[in-house]
């Protein structure tokens, strides 16, 4: 699978003029919205970005609409909690895009501990011609005014405003890694290591807990949530997944609180693999339904899953995304690397999925022809326009040209977050603090 | 939220207890992995996530459920001679599946422990590949020190239970030594102290007649010795001292002052 190179190498500190990377300007979460027009980027300094695609033009049809910034907003503060002592990181976790119901966006966007729903909207006409204040803005004294007319609205500069229409706090003790919006648009759930969250969209004062798996005895906690989703169409069903590996169905019908599942999806360990890290590595870091709804796909260290929802005993297709660390899983407890979480996406028509790895490669796997595919986002290795070449990593012995060792990995650049457009072969990949955006070859 | 990253295979110095067993992890058969060696990664991880300022609970169940296993095929190595009948595993019930077999720590058997006194500081990197009857003795102790950390990373919504004694940070490892025995002087007034604060009794902070007293204590000088708080004084720096004992003088003060300021501020404006 070949893909063309757009300009978009876009460093998401443009406001600075620093070269090295500074730690607030790493992505955190990338997503596309609904239609594809827009999409935001968080990063660590709890700044959201936004890119929109530009309309594409008549006469230049070949140049498929390059994304541009569309509005840059600081989501959220770093705080501190008094009563703990503890720092609270403004990092944006995730940012998930509302359906557009008018002319504004809207999207959700937390950190640890708070959810909050922006709007962003354009303003493209300002009102001239007060009576009773210049142009300036001061008032004027009725006394000098004659005649009377009417404001009219004229067109000013494009200009986007982002503002905070609900701030959800206060409902979570521990970090929050998920939120979801349902499919009713009205309500939306957040998740944190032990807890999930109902909301009302509407209603800041109040969540519902829907899940708990916290155990009264603290000494007694072996499994946290790591990740949560709403099924795309079912707005009564959601799942989410476990640090042991498992992934739980729920059904809000059943009950209020839905700690007992309707399914759980589990695969048996494999015996030939276990070792002390066996658990670590199946901890998975993202669940993520198909649109279709049918499937669900999870990401655990090595190897991303997809379930069918109808077979709980075992995944239907598995992929190994770098199976080659599986040797190198001591060194890499050692330097932490085993507890990176990685993302994992599915392209609009549910056939080719895509995840992160290490050394700023990500792999495609299409699940019709069983094909995959390694690709790097670097600026080295990429002149604009140009054609992404397949990498491939070798384990030992004999390296063929072209090929990268294991030994030669570097584990400090590594693709945690990528998105792919809701219809279009469009992905964007963020490295580190930098955004690639990636377009299907035009012919 | 990664530690510093050691690129592998960039030629990069490891750790001196490292040196031996790097080469070994780097190929993988279960056997040559020293236990040991894994034992004190993870101990060092679990203490190094409870002093950094956010605390990653994800991660420090990973790294306790390892810990556990290796403490599990530790014993399981050690044999059938030393060990007493052991407890019969109870997982909790909504948490674990079927495949993992790790006994929680509640339900560990308790084993003989004279070591406790023995290991006030790291052991020297030669015991740590020994063989594993020094660590088999540290069970019960090691068991004690990883639900001690768990039950810290409770983050209670009241905080009427007091927290998990501080590992000292001189520490190597994580103390090894039963949790009464507290180098902080007055631990049992730390607490007391502690649950005066509760938000549940927030309204001793209205008495008229102890305002005075509360700017009274507001020295900095007060901190640089580290003794027993009087009534009043600020809240925020006793969690933070039982919890982390962190005991550098310079970034404490600095921390005391940006709280005190804020503080002055909660209850001034």
């Amino acid at each position: 699978m070949e893909e063309e190179i757009d300009t978009r190498k876009i460093n998401n500190s443009f406001l600075r003029d620093h070269n090295y990377a500074t730690e607030a300007d790493i992505i955190s979460t990338v997503e596309f919205n609904n239609t594809g027009e827009l999409l935001a980027t968080g990063d660590k300094g709890g700044r959201v970005v936004i890119f929109q695609r530009e309309q594409e033009s008549k006469n230049q049809s070949h140049r498929r609409g390059e994304y541009n910034v569309y509005s840059t907003f600081q989501s959220h503060e770093p705080e501190f909690d008094y009563l703990k002592s503890l720092e609270i990181e403004e990092k944006i976790n995730k940012i998930r895009w509302l359906p557009q119901q008018n002319a504004a966006y809207f999207l959700l966007s937390t950190n640890d501990k708070t959810v909050k729903l922006w709007k962003i909207s354009e303003r493209d006409k300002r009102p001239e011609g007060y009576n009773l204040k210049d142009e300036d803005g001061r008032i004027k004294d009725p006394s000098t005014i004659t005649t009377l007319r009417v404001p009219v609205l004229r067109p000013m500069d494009l200009m986007v405003e982002a503002s905070p229409r609900r701030v959800f706090a206060n409902a979570h003790t521990y970090h929050i890694n998920s939120i979801s919006v349902n499919s009713d648009y009205e309500t939306y759930m957040s998740a944190d290591d032990l807890r999930i969250n109902l909301w009302h969209l509407e209603i800041t004062n109040r969540s519902f807990n829907i899940v708990d798996i916290k155990p009264a005895n603290m000494e007694e906690l072996t499994e946290v949530i790591t990740a949560a989703e709403f099924h795309p169409h079912q707005c009564n069903m959601f799942v989410y997944s476990s640090s042991k590996g498992t992934i739980r169905l729920c059904d809000m019908r059943a009950s209020a609180l839905c700690d007992k599942h309707s399914k759980l999806f589990e695969e048996p360990e494999d015996p030939s693999n276990r070792s002390f890290f066996s658990e670590i590595i199946s901890s998975i870091s993202d669940v993520k339904f198909s649109h279709s709804g049918r499937y669900m796909m999870t990401r655990d260290y090595l190897t991303v899953k997809v379930w069918d929802l109808n077979m709980e005993n075992r995944p239907i297709e598995t992929y190994q995304v770098h199976e080659y660390l599986r040797s190198k899983l001591c060194s890499l407890y050692e330097n932490d690397c085993i507890f990176d979480k990685f993302e994992c996406v599915w392209n609009g028509s549910d056939s080719v999925i895509m995840t992160g790895s290490y050394n700023n490669f990500f792999r495609m796997f299409d699940r019709n022809t069983k094909r995959d595919v390694t690709l790097e986002a670097s600026r080295e290795n990429s002149k604009p326009r140009a054609i992404l070449k397949p990498r491939k990593v070798c384990m030992g012995g004999k390296r063929k040209k072209d090929e990268i060792s294991v030994d030669s990995l570097d584990f400090s650049k590594k693709i945690l977050h990528t998105a792919w457009h809701p219809s279009e072969n469009i992905i964007a990949v963020a490295a580190t603090n930098n955004l690639y955006i990636f377009q299907d070859k035009v012919n | 939220m990664a530690a510093s990253s050691i690129p592998l295979g960039k030629g990069v110095k490891r750790k001196r207890h490292e040196d031996d067993g790097g080469q070994a992890a780097a190929e993988y058969t279960p056997q040559t992995f020293h236990c040991g060696t894994l034992l004190d990664i993870s101990l060092l991880k679990l203490h190094q996530n409870c002093v950094l300022a956010e605390r990653n609970l994800h991660r420090s169940v990973l790294i306790a459920n390892t810990l556990r296993r290796l403490q599990a095929e530790i014993r399981w190595e050690n044999g059938h001679n030393t060990m007493p009948s052991e407890m019969p595993l109870q997982p909790p019930e909504q948490l674990t599946s079927g495949a993992n077999q790790l006994e929680p720590l509640s339900k560990m058997g308790e084993e003989i422990t004279d070591l406790n006194n023995n290991i006030a500081k790291a052991p020297p990197p030669s015991l740590i590949e020994a063989p594993f009857c020094l660590l088999s003795g540290n069970d019960s102790s090691l068991s004690s020190a990883i639900s001690t950390i768990l039950q810290d990373l409770d983050y209670v919504e009241d905080l009427s239970t007091p927290l998990g004694q501080a590992p000292p940070e001189d520490d190597h490892l994580l103390p090894l030594k039963p949790v009464s025995p507290d180098p902080r002087p007055e631990p049992r007034s730390l607490d007391s102290i502690f649950t005066a604060f509760e938000i549940a009794d927030s309204d001793d902070f209205l008495i008229d007649g102890s305002l005075d007293a509360i700017f009274e204590d507001i020295d900095t000088s007060m901190y640089d010795v580290p003794q027993g708080f009087p009534a009043g004084a600020c809240p925020t720096i006793q969690p933070n001292k039982a919890s982390r004992g962190i005991h550098s003088a310079k970034p404490h003060n600095s921390r005391t002052d940006f709280e005190l300021e804020n503080l002055m501020d909660l209850l001034v404006g």
